[in-house]
Formats: structure tokens, C-alpha cells, sequence
């Protein structure tokens, strides 16, 4: 996930990848590289996370207080509301790959245009247009925002 | 805990614009200046050197079982402190097959995918029994901990469940008929661990009740294999302390922390070699470093992009 830009619920994510190494604990040997290994881990938990997202979201299940960061993140960034929010998470976590990236370098984590163009080697124009796209799809997801 | 950050001005202004657009599906709006950080642990990790040293690799390979108990018991600890189980076990007396259902997928397959089924079921009649008996939520959830420790052995859970309910002399009880009739070492063990516990409980001074403990185990000729488990229940019971159980708990978990040091050091002066010390303290180290990394990584996930994130794009 360190590496996939999804956008998940960190606490959740830890507890996840807990689980997710001990469900494989088992299978440690010590010819295991154990970074590679821990990180496998938390892939797993975090599709499952990702899956559990795309449930809420399916299902309908309005944010509850006191909302994760994320959710209070984007409803207060782009005006979702508690009861569609979810729906844009799991529309973020579906975005393209390039997609996904440049909206979580951009917004998430707050960077330029221009910054991450430079460091992804991408035109920044195209950067704007992936992120306009992004923002695009969350929005049709979650419909009528407030 | 929640922190602000700053929107950069261009984005603000392309999210403004795409507001205005009569097409877009966005609420009309001015985007904040500041909004809530979406993500917490920033901070990158550690550097830390790869692999295992070679002592790791015999010490894993022989004591895998023990290292996979030790996580376990990692999870079931930092578990109790996870808001949905927390949530479930404070909600009432309720708790069907629909609720154990939940429970076991909170808590992974792990550890039901190794119980054996037998085991299973009067796990899930003992935690029902527990939840509806019950009545603080702290005893109840400590009862559901408990009851997961996965040590095979109900009689050694039973007691240590009274133990944490406050009836050290029934505990006392129960767990020193376990240590006496048990034909597995590591059940003596624990059970002899837990004879402690419940000994510090009811006033007698620590120090002899770790003479009475160490005058067990040092009987016990099945003891020297479970040393790395020993000394990881030290681990687990830091961990407890830090996922703050609450007082009681925590008192058991630093009695757990002494033993464990008290046992390297039976170790260090009269079984184990000093190369051998070095390892157990060495794998010490190092599933409490796994444990701490895995929830400092997951913490990194979120705020993290990796240099490969840029090459794929």
C-alpha cells in the first residue's frame, strides 16, 4: 500500500496488518526476507481494508462520528457529506493507477502540480488533468454533494 | 488526535474552479484554507538492517511454534484496545454465534485456523459463559482475551481468568492442580507462571513469588525449549502496557515483564551459553521490533508513496 497510494484508515490498517502477519506467522521461516515479507503482509491487509471500504460504500453506510481523518479530510476538501462520503473513498481507491497517484501525492499529501511532475517525470499539465479526472470520478460517485 | 494542514493555493484553486463548472457534481464552493491532515503517522521509518543473523535463523527455525504463540499474543493483547471488539464486548450480554462470528473475523483466522475443534467450541462456550456472566467490561473483555491465549489448555485459561477477576485464591486453586496433573511442559509452565501471578495477588511479596515460580520451572526438565517463549512473554507484556489495558492487567503484565527477565537471567548464569543468551535476547528484540514495526509501517502506508509510486505514473 506504502507503495499503491490507497487511501485507508491508518489505525485500521495497522490492526489490519497485524492480523495479516499473524495469520501468516506460521509460515515464517527464517529464509524469509523479513521487510519483504512484512510488506507483503500489509498488502494483504490492506486489500482487505480496500474491500471492506468498497462494502460500506456499497451498502450505503453513512460515516459516523468521530469521523477517521480521511473522511473528515475530504468532506471538509470537497464537500462530501458523512452520508456519501464513503462512496468517495472507495471511488478514490478505484481510480487508475496514475490516477490514484497523482491524487494522492497532489491532495492527500498536499504537493504541487509541478512538484510531483517533476518527480514523477510528468508533463504537469497532464498531472492537472489526471487530477481534474480524480476529482471527476469521485464526484460522480458520490453524486450530490451536500 | 487531529492536525491541520494547508491546501496548497493552486489546488484550491482548481478545486474552486472545477466547483464553478456547471457540469461538475461538486457542491458550489470556496475550498478551505486549512483542512484536517487526512493522515497520521508520517514519519518515515527507521532505517534497520535486513534479514536474520544466523543464530535468528537456527533460533526461528526451532522455536517457530513459540514465535508464532508470542505473536499471537501480541494481537490478542493490542485486539482488547480495537474499538469493534471493545465496542461488542461493552455493548451487553449478548453474544450469539452472530457476535463470535464477528469476533473471530476481527481477530483474524489465525488463531481459530490452529485451534484444534474441539478447542473451538469450548472457546466460544467459555467466552459466551464469560460475556454473560460478567459484569465490568473490563473483566469481560480481559475474559475474551484471555480465553484466546493459546495456550491449549481451558483449565490454565479458567484460572487465569479468575485470576483477573479477582478471585486469586480459586485461581491459586485451579492452576496449581493444572501444574500438577499437566503431562505437557509448556501448560506446567504457564501454569506455574500464573500460580505467581496469582500469589502477587493475593500479598505474598514478589520476590517469593518468583523464587516459587523459578523452583518450579527449574524442575521441570521440559522447561529449556520454552525459553524463547518465556522471554517473549516479556514482550507481549510490554506491549499490554502500551495498548493500556487498565490497571489491573497492566500489574500482571509487569509481573509477567520481571519473570521474563528473571528467567534470562537463570538462563544467563546457568543453562544457556552466552552465544545462546545473545540469540534469545537477540529474537527478543526482534519480534518486539517486528510487532512495533508492523504497526509503525501500516502507520507510514497511509502518508508514504514509495520512489516506485513515481515510476508508475
Amino acid at each position: 500500500m506504502t507503495k499503491r497510494c490507497y487511501l485507508l484508515d491508518v489505525t485500521q490498517l495497522a490492526y489490519q496488518s497485524i492480523e495479516a502477519v499473524l495469520a501468516a506467522a506460521d509460515d515464517l521461516r527464517p529464509e524469509h526476507e523479513l521487510d519483504e515479507w512484512l510488506e507483503q503482509r500489509i498488502e494483504v491487509a490492506g486489500g482487505i481494508l480496500i474491500e471492506e471500504d468498497a462494502d460500506l460504500a456499497r451498502r450505503n453506510v453513512v460515516a459516523e462520528e468521530p469521523l477517521e481523518p480521511r473522511l473528515q479530510f475530504l468532506i471538509e476538501a470537497l464537500r462530501f457529506s458523512p452520508a456519501n462520503v464513503r462512496r468517495a473513498v472507495a471511488a478514490a481507491n478505484d481510480l487508475s493507477n496514475a490516477e490514484r497517484h497523482v491524487f494522492f501525492h497532489c491532495f492527500v499529501l498536499g504537493n504541487g502540480f509541478g512538484r510531483y511532475g517533476e518527480q514523477a517525470g510528468v508533463d504537469g499539465e497532464h498531472v492537472r488533468t489526471l487530477f481534474l479526472q480524480a476529482i471527476d470520478k469521485l464526484s460522480d460517485a458520490v453524486g450530490d454533494t451536500e | 488526535m487531529t492536525t491541520t494542514i494547508e491546501l496548497p493555493e493552486e489546488l484550491r484553486a482548481l478545486i474552486g474552479e472545477v466547483a464553478r463548472d456547471p457540469r461538475s457534481r461538486l457542491f458550489r464552493f470556496t475550498p478551505p484554507t486549512c483542512v484536517t491532515a487526512p493522515l497520521i503517522g508520517r514519519e518515515s521509518l527507521s532505517a534497520r538492517s535486513a534479514g536474520w543473523t544466523l543464530a535468528e535463523r537456527h533460533l526461528l527455525a526451532t522455536y517457530r511454534e513459540e514465535l508464532a504463540q508470542a505473536l499471537a499474543r501480541v494481537f490478542h493483547y493490542l485486539s482488547l484496545s480495537r474499538p469493534g471488539i471493545k465496542d461488542m464486548l461493552e455493548g451487553g450480554r449478548n453474544c450469539g454465534p452472530e457476535s463470535l462470528g464477528r469476533l473471530e473475523r476481527l481477530c483474524g483466522s489465525s488463531l481459530s485456523r490452529r485451534l484444534e475443534p474441539d478447542l473451538g467450541k469450548e472457546l466460544a462456550a467459555l467466552v459466551e459463559q464469560l460475556l454473560g456472566e460478567w459484569d465490568q467490561p473490563l473483566n469481560r473483555i480481559t475474559a475474551f482475551g484471555v480465553t484466546l491465549l493459546n495456550d491449549h489448555r481451558a483449565a490454565n485459561r479458567h484460572g487465569y481468568a479468575l485470576l483477573l477477576d479477582g478471585e486469586p485464591g480459586k485461581a491459586i486453586e485451579v492452576l496449581q492442580k493444572v501444574y500438577k496433573d499437566a503431562s505437557r511442559a509448556h501448560v506446567r509452565v504457564y501454569a506455574a507462571m500464573n500460580v505467581a501471578h496469582g500469589n502477587s495477588f493475593v500479598g505474598t511479596p514478589a520476590e517469593e513469588c518468583l523464587d516459587s515460580f523459578l523452583l518450579a520451572v527449574r524442575e521441570d526438565a521440559g522447561l529449556l525449549p520454552l525459553a524463547p517463549a518465556l522471554v517473549l512473554a516479556g514482550v507481549v507484556g510490554r506491549l499490554s502496557i502500551v495498548a493500556d489495558l487498565g490497571q489491573r492487567l497492566n500489574d500482571a503484565a509487569l509481573y509477567q515483564v520481571q519473570l521474563a527477565n528473571e528467567i534470562v537471567r537463570v538462563y544467563e548464569a546457568q543453562s544457556f551459553s552466552s552465544v545462546e543468551v545473545a540469540a534469545l535476547r537477540s529474537v527478543q528484540d526482534r519480534v518486539e521490533g517486528v510487532a512495533a514495526r508492523v504497526i509503525q509501517a501500516a502507520m507510514a502506508t497511509g502518508g508514504h508513496c514509495g520512489s516506485d509510486a513515481q515510476s508508475e505514473s
